[in-house]
């Protein structure tokens, strides 16, 4: 005990070395700065588009999904992460939203419900031909475009300038040890891969009587399924710097089985869009899919989160 | 079933056989939603001492359950956004009846008894619309839906019957909706609030807690009618501020504690038997944290891993958790019975023992700032 605590003074007393964890270093350095990054440049090449965005909306929209797991810190700062996603919209109020902005011509996009905002809502406008017949179509999307741009770069500059130093180097008062730091970025991958699995697949499947094709994330623009490949690929690089070597390795298969799924999905009509659930011949290689994933999940919270000092409770998950 | 139902509905119309009571249900003094290590779920009942009474196996997850006043029938409630709850007989575990959400409708996992036990409430989403709701059930005729009104807010959770038999309800503020499951559609412009009701339907005051991101969720409430509130921090939990509250009707809402100690949220609440205490526990945080009801200091924190369950025993507390233990809150905590089961959330107090006693010692000595008239 003594020994231990002459040797913490010591190590306060050495010259300011950032006690990093090598670990989150690599989360932030590897995943997080870079995956903003990307976001940031996409955004910028939106508002660029102008009015013919449709591939640049793509993009963009599929460098948001590749964050859109990274739900702390930065991007839960005056909603700025609800004003680039608002997603899933069960009652429709994004159409309502883009119509009434439409309707009264007025394009101040800071004022407008968050659920007029972002890329759902662009998406929207571009590929939706219920809002081709407005005039002002085209300088709402350029008004969205620059308010999305400017949120991602919000973001951006906050994870840069403030939070990338608390997660590193923890001691502070939102992180106060590296545990702690480790926890939040391993709540990440898990919360992410299961918006993937109860919204981005279970929504469009609905009941085997009842499919929901239309619920499936963004549809109109054909996305549906490249946003599970894109966040898959995302959340498997944020897992791959968590694990430790023998984890990798139970990871790596169930990523790969996933993959494979995802390709043989691609090549088949209604898969882009997930519009295949309807067809009783090819909905159940959705649920399969759906299955890996919820494997992948099981092997995150048996091995990882005890790897990283997480344990999953009864009660401390429940969130009632 | 209903023959069944019909038949035994019938005979206790009649009179024509003795009025069953919990004690022949082995004399529970609490109930708990728990998960069996196989997976399946049951309504487990609990006596004083933490021994088990009787285990009644359930469909899916439960969450609350209420307990009538007087008969040894209790309503277990699905966990949200589940559609069904079962009247369970704790003497057989036999369902007297099953109440089924009405269409556009389902539960939040809480309800209440009025305080003759005639009227069931149950706090609901009118999901399209994304409005709080309760349905009232008829406890005297086999559950038979009979109304609803308005719960003046979204997202209902527990809500409870106050000392004079009106209610209480937690509108926590957060819009859901079945097809999204557990998905939070609202946070940036949720308002949570605590409103009391009467049995027709009327506010008759409402309050919202400082700051809207905190989600009004749990309540106890004392026999003097304090009213302890439970919250959880919908934001960066080092920003979270105090999630413990107290209120009584025509007074000021009162905080205490510290939110980022409880990591944001808290699971469950409950006043000490002697009304003196108010415990609130935190699962994310492996705490019960103890507050004094008058003062709002923080009186003793507790570690317990995934605690959640938290009612009061004649004259102090006890706390279930996931990991199956059963404890009175003594420094340290002293652990009654240990379980095969993870219980669940809510620790439901059955009988009123602690109430009287409550009432009892509130009328000898609750005559200061804390006696609320009666409206």
């Amino acid at each position: 005990m003594k020994i231990s605590r002459t040797f913490t003074a010591a190590a306060l007393l050495a010259p300011a070395i950032a006690a990093a964890d090598p670990t989150v270093d690599a989360a932030v350095n590897d995943h997080i700065l870079p995956r903003f990054e990307a976001l940031v440049a996409a955004t910028s090449d939106l508002v660029a588009a102008d009015c013919d965005a449709g591939a640049a909306w793509e993009d963009a929209a599929a460098k948001w999904i590749a964050v859109s797991h990274l739900r702390f810190g930065p991007t839960e700062v005056d909603n700025r992460a609800f004003e680039l996603a608002y997603w899933p919209d069960p009652r429709g109020a994004t159409p309502k939203a883009l119509h009434a902005m439409l309707a009264d011509g007025n394009f101040d996009v800071s004022d407008a419900s968050i659920a007029g905002r972002g890329f759902y809502a662009m998406e929207f406008l571009i590929f939706d031909e219920a809002f081709y017949e407005y005039e002002g179509t085209c300088d709402l999307i350029a008004a969205l475009a620059e308010d999305v741009h400017a949120n991602a770069v919000a973001i951006q500059t906050d994870w840069q300038d403030r939070y990338a130093d608390l997660i590193r180097d923890a001691g502070n008062e939102i992180y106060r040890d590296h545990t702690e730091s480790l926890q939040e970025v391993y709540k990440a991958v898990g919360t992410g891969l299961e918006f993937t699995i109860d919204q981005r697949l279970a929504r469009p499947l609905g009941t085997f009587d009842r499919p929901r094709p239309a619920r499936a994330e963004m549809w109109r623009s054909g996305r549906s399924l490249d946003n599970v490949s894109v966040s898959l690929d995302s959340l498997t690089e944020l897992a791959l710097i968590l694990a430790d070597d023998g984890i990798d390795a139970q990871i790596a298969p169930l990523v790969a089985r996933a993959h494979t799924q995802i390709a043989a999905l691609s090549e088949l009509e209604g898969g882009a869009d997930l519009s295949l659930v309807e067809n009783p011949a090819h909905r159940f290689k959705v649920e399969a899919l759906q299955q890996a994933l919820v494997d992948l999940r099981v092997v995150l919270g048996v091995e990882l989160g005890p790897q990283l000092g997480v344990i999953e409770g009864f009660n401390s998950l429940d969130g009632d | 079933m209903s023959t069944r139902r019909g038949f035994l509905a019938g005979l206790l119309a009649a009179g024509a056989m003795p009025v069953p009571t919990w004690a022949d249900a082995g004399d529970p003094a609490y109930l708990s939603a728990a998960q069996v290590r196989d997976g399946s779920y049951v309504l487990t009942g609990l006596d004083a001492g933490g021994a088990e009474r009787f285990r009644i196996p359930l469909p899916d997850r439960g969450h609350a359950a209420a307990a009538h006043p007087t008969r040894p029938e209790a309503v277990a409630f699905a966990r949200r956004p589940g559609t069904f709850a079962l009247v369970l007989d704790c003497r057989t575990g036999d369902i007297l009846a099953t109440l089924d959400s009405p269409r556009g409708r389902h539960f939040y996992g809480h309800g209440a008894f009025d305080l003759t036990g005639d009227l069931l409430f149950t706090t609901e989403n009118d999901f399209d619309l994304g409005q709080g709701r309760i349905g009232v059930w008829d406890a005297r005729n086999g559950y038979a839906r009979v109304g609803e009104f308005a719960s003046f807010g979204v997202g209902p959770h527990e809500m409870r019957q106050m000392p004079d038999g009106t209610l209480l309800v937690a509108n926590g503020g957060i819009d859901t909706h079945p097809d999204t499951g557990r998905e939070k559609l609202n946070l940036p412009t949720m308002r949570p609030n605590l409103s009391y009701v009467d049995l027709q339907g009327r506010l008759l005051e409402q309050i919202e807690p400082p700051q809207h991101h905190a989600s009004v969720r749990h309540l106890s409430v004392r026999a003097d009618g304090l009213v302890g509130i439970g919250m959880q921090w919908q934001g960066a939990i080092h920003e979270a501020p105090a999630l413990v509250a107290t209120h009584q009707r025509g007074g000021v809402w009162r905080d205490m504690g510290a939110g980022p100690a409880l990591n944001g949220y808290v699971g469950s609440i409950a006043f000490s038997g002697d009304g003196d205490r108010l415990a609130v526990t935190s699962p994310k945080s492996g705490v019960v944290q103890v507050f004094a009801a008058r003062t709002g200091d923080l009186v003793s924190d507790h570690a317990q891993t995934d605690v959640c369950g938290v009612a009061a025993t004649s004259f102090g507390l006890m706390v279930t958790d996931g990991q199956g233990g059963v404890s009175r809150l003594n420094a340290p905590l002293q652990k009654l019975a240990s379980y095969d089961l993870a219980f669940d959330n809510h620790l439901v107090a059955i009988t009123a023992p602690a109430n009287r006693h409550q009432q009892a010692r509130s009328r000898q000595t609750h005559s200061g700032p804390h006696r609320t008239p009666k409206t």
